[in-house]
């Protein structure tokens, strides 16, 4: 939602706060959400991330917890007969694309678009781990949340570089400018 | 507008030095990423790189940084697990210098507009 003055906005609805602190406190946020998924890139280590340890350890643990511990039943069969067959593969990828969901929120650059992959690979966590022992159900509950907020309030604006180059992006007629300006 | 991008290579570039600083030990909740003495090393220069680039307005050595922190970056990721770790880093040393490559990177190579824009902070 974009909202660039008072006239886009039906009367009754008040616009959200702008003020300096708010800005800065949703910047604070962004980096915030940016170390949560930085700082958890340590421990998934190849090359095996985990797989062959006995008992398993690591990602391969947490993505086992998906079937021995099931939250949904398709979820759980897609990660058996899918995800641990080829697990080595889906682990690069999990963390080259959780790399990148920090990478881009830390220098808050199209942070709607990242926002919303965050969402979503925070809804992949939640699945694999939620029934787990010991596991508290809002710290996954908070993660969707927080990146559905940071998609929002269009984050990268406050403090980051789509706030910066947006204006570039706006004037610019390329697609590569236009896909950039719709996805902060 | 070069003014504003040259600002915020200045704050990132200043950001990627301050950096160094977060790999203090200490709890495993408070170290948010892993920092060696190579990690820091190529923070602080790259960081001071880009902060002297900002500062004389010389977008090439803003390029350089973010390039050379993106090669990092790729090393870091090309050594993780293995016995050989030249940055002394680990996931996180990756994502991290993956972040402050790709920023100043970008804001190094993206084509200054020939006129004027306005200049104020974007809204919500």
């Amino acid at each position: 939602m974009v909202a660039t003055g008072s006239d886009t906005l039906p009367s009754q609805l008040e616009r959200l706060d702008d003020s300096r602190i708010g800005r800065a406190l949703i910047a604070v946020v962004r980096v915030g959400v940016a170390f949560l998924w930085i700082q958890n890139l340590g421990w998934k280590v190849p090359p095996r991330f985990g797989e062959g340890s006995t008992p398993p350890e690591g990602l391969y643990q947490f993505t086992r917890y998906a079937v021995d511990y099931p939250v949904f039943t398709p979820y759980a069969w897609l990660v058996e007969h899918v995800v641990l067959p080829n697990f080595v593969a889906f682990a690069w990828l999990t963390l080259l694309l959780e790399a990148c969901i920090g990478a881009f929120l830390l220098v808050g650059l199209a942070v709607r678009f990242w926002a919303l992959v965050g969402a979503a690979q925070s809804l992949v966590i939640t699945l694999s781990v939620l029934n787990a022992p010991n596991e508290w159900h809002w710290a996954y509950y908070l993660m969707i949340l927080a990146h559905l907020g940071l998609f929002a309030v269009a984050a990268g604006r406050a403090g980051g570089l789509d706030g910066v180059l947006r204006p570039v992006w706006r004037r610019s007629t390329g697609r590569l400018a236009r896909t950039l300006l719709t996805v902060s | 507008m070069a003014e504003r991008l040259n600002r915020a290579a200045l704050v990132i570039g200043a950001a990627v030095v301050v950096s160094s600083l977060l790999g203090i030990p200490g709890s495993t909740q408070f170290r948010l990423v892993r920092i060696g003495g190579g990690t820091a090393a190529v923070l602080v220069g790259f960081g001071l790189i880009a902060v002297i680039g900002a500062r004389l307005g010389r977008r090439p050595l803003v390029a350089t940084a973010g390039l050379g922190l993106l090669a990092a970056a790729g090393l870091q990721l090309a050594q993780l697990g293995r016995s050989t770790n030249w940055l002394g880093g680990d996931g996180s040393t990756f994502g991290l210098l993956l972040g402050f490559g790709l920023g100043l990177t970008v804001l190094s190579l993206v084509p200054l507009p020939a006129e004027p824009i306005p200049i104020g902070d974007e809204r919500q």
